[in-house]
C-alpha cells in the first residue's frame, strides 16, 4: 500500500459514501417497509407477512449504520464531532425512534390482543418514518451549510438550533429520502411477497418513484439558488488537516460547480431519473428483483449526486466560511486512513460476501402459510 | 488487585491517589487498608496499614518507590510553567512565524503543551497566569483522591466476598451440602456485587484519569463539545425515560410468561401436558 495522503482521503471520502449507500440500499427496505406496514397489512396475518419478510435482516442491515459512524469518527473525527455534536436532538431523535424497531418486532406479535397489537405496528411505523426523513434532512443542511466554528484552540462551537434544521430545503431533501426508501422498501414487498400484498406494493412503487423523482428535481432547480461554497485559496491535498489554513467563499449555484468543470458528471443525477423510470416498468412487469437493483441504483444516485455536488466540502460551515470542513482539511492523520484502508480492504468483502449469503438463504417469498405454520416462532 | 499494577508513567498519579500515598516513602511501600484520607492536609488519618504490600504489588520489587502526590504535584508544577511557554511559542508559531529557533524551542516544550492546558481553566490567555493561578491550576492536575480511594476499596471488597462465597459453594459442593440455607441466601444477596464492582471499577479508571481526556495532553474540560448543561439533562431525561417505559413492558411481559408457564405454547412436551390427555 503505497497510497500518498491525497488518494488516501479520496479512497476515505468514496468509501465514507459506499457505507452511507450500502446503508441506504439494505437498511432502507427495512424503513420504508416500516413506513408501509399499516397501509399494506389490513388485517393481523398480513401484517406479520410485512414484518417478517425484513424480520431476519433488518438487524444486520442496521450495522451499516454503526460502521457508517463508525468510519466517519476514525476517518474524519472533525465532520464527526461538528455532527454529533451539532445534529444532536436530530440524532438523539433517530436513534430513539430506532429503539423502537427491536422491541417492536420481538414484543408486537408475544399477545393476541388486537389493541398491543396494533400500537406496536404505530411503534414500528414512527420508526420507520422518522429516521428515514431525518437522514434526509441531515443531507440538505449539510448541502445549506450549518452554523460552526472553531476557536483558537481548534475547539468547535455549534450555534445552531434543533428547529433550524427544520428549515424548507431540508424538508425537501427529507421527502425524497422518505419517498425513495418507500419506493424501495415497496419494490423489497414486492419481492418477498404474493397475492394482495404484492398487489398494493405494486401500486405504492409507482406512485413513490414517480413522488420521489418529482421532488429531486425540484431539490435540483432548488440547489442552483442556494448558496453553494468554494475554496478560494490554494488547495494542499498532501497538508496536515488543519481547516483554518484556508479561504471558503459562497455564492447561489456554486453546487454545480463540479458538473460544470466535469459535464460527464451529469450522468449520476440523470441515472437516478433513468434507473427510476425503469423501475416503474420492471416493477408493473412483475420483474421485481431487477425493480431491486435498479431501485438501488436511484437510491446510489441520488446520495452520489448530493456527494459529488459538495464534493471537496464534508461540512460547509454558513457561520465561519473558513472553518468548512473538507476533504483536503478534516481527514484524520496519515498512518490512521492507511491502517483503516487496510482493515476495510480485509474486512468489507468478508462482509459483502456474508450478506449476500444470507440473502440467498433467506430468498424466496414469505407467505401466510408461513405465518400460521410458524406462529409461535415468528415475528 | 490488577488496577495496583499500573506500569506506564502518567499512571502513577492514577496509582497514587488510588492507595492515598501522599508521600513518596522509602521502598517497598507500605499498603494502606483503610483509612480516612485528607486532601488539604495531604495525610491519611486513622490509617491501618500493612508493611511492604504496597511496593511488591505496585512495582513487583522491593527496591522501587511508589512516587508520591506530593512528588508528583511538584513535577507537575514545573510541567505547567513549561507548558505556559510551549503555549506562547504555539501561538507564535500559528501566526506564521518561519523562525527555526521559536520551532526548535517549542519543540523542546511541546510535551508540556498539555499541562499548559490546564491553565485555561483559570486564564483565558494562558501565558499571563499569576503564581496563584498556576497553583490551583497544579492542584487540579491530579484526580481527587477520597472517590478513588473509597469506590477502589468496595470494589476490591465486591470481589473478596465474591471470592469468599465461592470457596464455600465449592467445598459445600464437593461434600454435597449445597442445598444449606445460609450458602443459598448469600448467593441470592451476592448477585449485585458483580454489576457494583465493575462500575466502580470503571469509576476507578475514568475518574482516575482526570483530569485528562488524553492523558498529558487534552484536558477534559476542553475536549467536552459546546452542547449545554440543559442538552445533557434533556438528552439524559430522554434515555431514562424511554428505558423505564421499555423496563416495565418487559417487565409486564415476562411476569405474564412467567405465570403462564412453560406449557403456554402447548406444545405438550411436558409431562402433565400428556398426563392430562393433551395431543403430542
Amino acid at each position: 500500500m503505497i497510497f500518498d495522503y491525497e488518494t488516501l482521503r479520496l479512497i476515505w471520502w468514496a468509501l465514507l459514501g459506499a457505507l452511507l449507500i450500502g446503508f441506504a440500499i439494505t437498511d432502507g427496505f427495512d424503513l420504508g417497509v416500516a413506513v408501509l406496514l399499516p397501509f399494506l397489512g389490513k388485517n393481523d396475518s398480513e401484517r406479520r407477512v410485512i414484518i417478517n419478510s425484513i424480520g431476519a435482516t433488518w438487524e444486520g442491515n442496521q450495522v451499516w449504520l454503526v460502521t457508517g459512524g463508525g468510519a466517519l469518527f476514525a476517518a474524519w473525527p472533525l465532520a464527526y464531532s461538528v455532527a454529533f455534536s451539532g445534529f444532536y436532538f436530530a440524532l438523539l431523535l433517530t436513534l430513539f425512534a430506532l429503539f423502537l424497531r427491536p422491541i417492536g418486532f420481538d414484543y408486537r406479535s408475544k399477545l393476541p390482543s388486537p389493541k398491543w397489537r396494533s400500537n406496536w405496528d404505530i411503534a414500528l411505523f414512527i420508526g420507520g418514518f422518522v429516521p428515514a426523513l431525518i437522514f434526509g434532512v441531515a443531507f440538505g443542511n449539510l448541502l445549506q451549510g450549518v452554523p460552526f466554528h472553531f476557536d483558537n484552540d481548534m475547539r468547535i462551537f455549534y450555534t445552531g438550533s434543533f428547529w433550524a434544521l427544520l428549515n424548507p430545503f431540508a424538508l425537501a431533501a427529507g421527502l425524497v429520502s422518505l419517498s425513495m426508501l418507500v419506493m424501495h422498501g415497496a419494490v423489497y414487498l414486492q419481492l418477498k411477497t404474493e397475492g394482495d400484498i404484492n398487489r398494493r406494493s405494486k401500486k405504492v412503487v409507482t406512485v413513490s418513484a414517480i413522488v420521489t423523482l418529482v421532488i429531486f428535481a425540484v431539490a435540483g432547480v432548488w440547489v442552483a439558488n442556494i448558496d453553494g461554497y468554494h475554496i478560494i485559496t490554494e488547495i494542499l491535498p498532501n497538508a496536515p488537516s488543519n481547516p483554518l489554513a484556508k479561504i471558503v467563499s459562497k455564492e447561489p449555484g456554486l453546487w454545480l460547480d463540479n458538473y460544470a468543470h466535469y459535464p460527464v458528471l451529469w450522468i449520476i443525477p440523470a441515472l437516478a431519473f433513468i434507473a427510476g423510470a425503469a423501475t416503474i416498468v420492471l416493477s408493473k412487469a412483475d420483474r421485481a428483483g431487477l425493480a431491486f437493483i435498479t431501485s438501488s441504483l436511484v437510491l446510489a444516485s441520488v446520495i452520489l449526486t448530493a456527494g459529488v455536488s459538495m464534493f471537496p466540502f464534508l461540512i460547509p460551515s454558513s457561520s465561519a466560511l473558513n472553518s468548512s470542513l473538507t476533504v483536503w482539511d478534516a481527514s484524520s492523520s496519515l498512518t490512521t486512513l492507511k491502517i483503516m484502508f487496510g482493515v476495510t480492504v480485509v474486512f468489507l468483502p468478508i462482509v459483502v460476501a456474508y450478506t449476500a449469503w444470507v440473502f440467498r438463504v433467506l430468498r424466496g417469498k414469505v407467505t401466510l402459510e408461513h405465518i400460521q405454520q410458524n406462529d409461535h416462532t415468528a415475528y | 488487585m490488577k488496577a495496583a499494577i499500573p506500569q506506564a508513567k502518567y499512571k502513577k498519579t492514577k496509582l497514587a491517589a488510588i492507595e492515598a500515598e501522599w508521600h513518596t516513602e522509602p521502598a517497598p511501600a507500605a499498603f494502606t487498608v483503610i483509612g480516612i484520607p485528607n486532601q488539604e492536609t495531604m495525610e491519611t488519618y486513622y490509617a491501618i496499614k500493612i508493611p511492604w504490600v504496597l511496593g511488591l504489588i505496585g512495582t513487583r520489587s522491593i527496591d522501587e518507590p511508589i512516587t508520591g502526590l506530593s512528588e508528583i504535584l511538584e513535577k507537575n508544577r514545573l510541567r505547567i510553567r513549561s507548558g505556559m511557554k510551549a503555549y506562547a511559542l504555539l501561538q507564535t508559531l500559528r501566526a506564521g512565524s518561519k523562525d527555526a529557533n521559536v520551532r526548535a524551542e517549542f519543540d523542546r516544550y511541546k510535551q508540556d503543551l498539555g499541562y499548559g492546558l490546564l491553565l485555561k481553566r483559570y486564564t483565558e490567555n494562558v501565558v499571563d497566569a499569576t503564581d496563584q493561578q498556576i497553583e490551583l491550576a497544579t492542584q487540579y492536575s491530579i484526580p481527587r483522591v477520597v472517590p478513588l480511594f473509597w469506590t477502589f476499596r468496595i470494589m476490591v471488597a465486591c470481589g473478596f466476598i465474591m471470592l469468599a462465597i465461592f470457596i464455600f459453594a465449592v467445598i459445600a459442593s464437593s461434600v454435597r451440602k449445597c442445598r444449606q440455607n445460609w450458602l443459598l441466601r448469600a448467593s441470592l444477596y451476592m448477585m449485585p456485587l458483580p454489576w457494583i464492582a465493575s462500575e466502580l471499577g470503571w469509576f476507578v479508571a475514568e475518574f482516575g484519569r482526570q483530569p485528562w481526556t488524553i492523558a498529558e495532553i487534552l484536558p477534559t474540560f476542553l475536549s467536552a463539545s459546546s452542547l449545554t448543561e440543559l442538552d445533557i439533562y434533556l438528552s439524559l431525561a430522554g434515555y431514562i425515560g424511554l428505558y423505564t417505559v421499555f423496563l416495565i413492558i418487559e417487565m409486564f411481559l415476562m411476569l405474564k410468561f412467567i405465570k403462564l408457564g412453560p406449557s403456554s405454547l402447548h406444545k405438550g412436551r411436558y409431562h402433565f401436558e400428556i398426563a392430562t390427555g393433551a395431543s403430542l
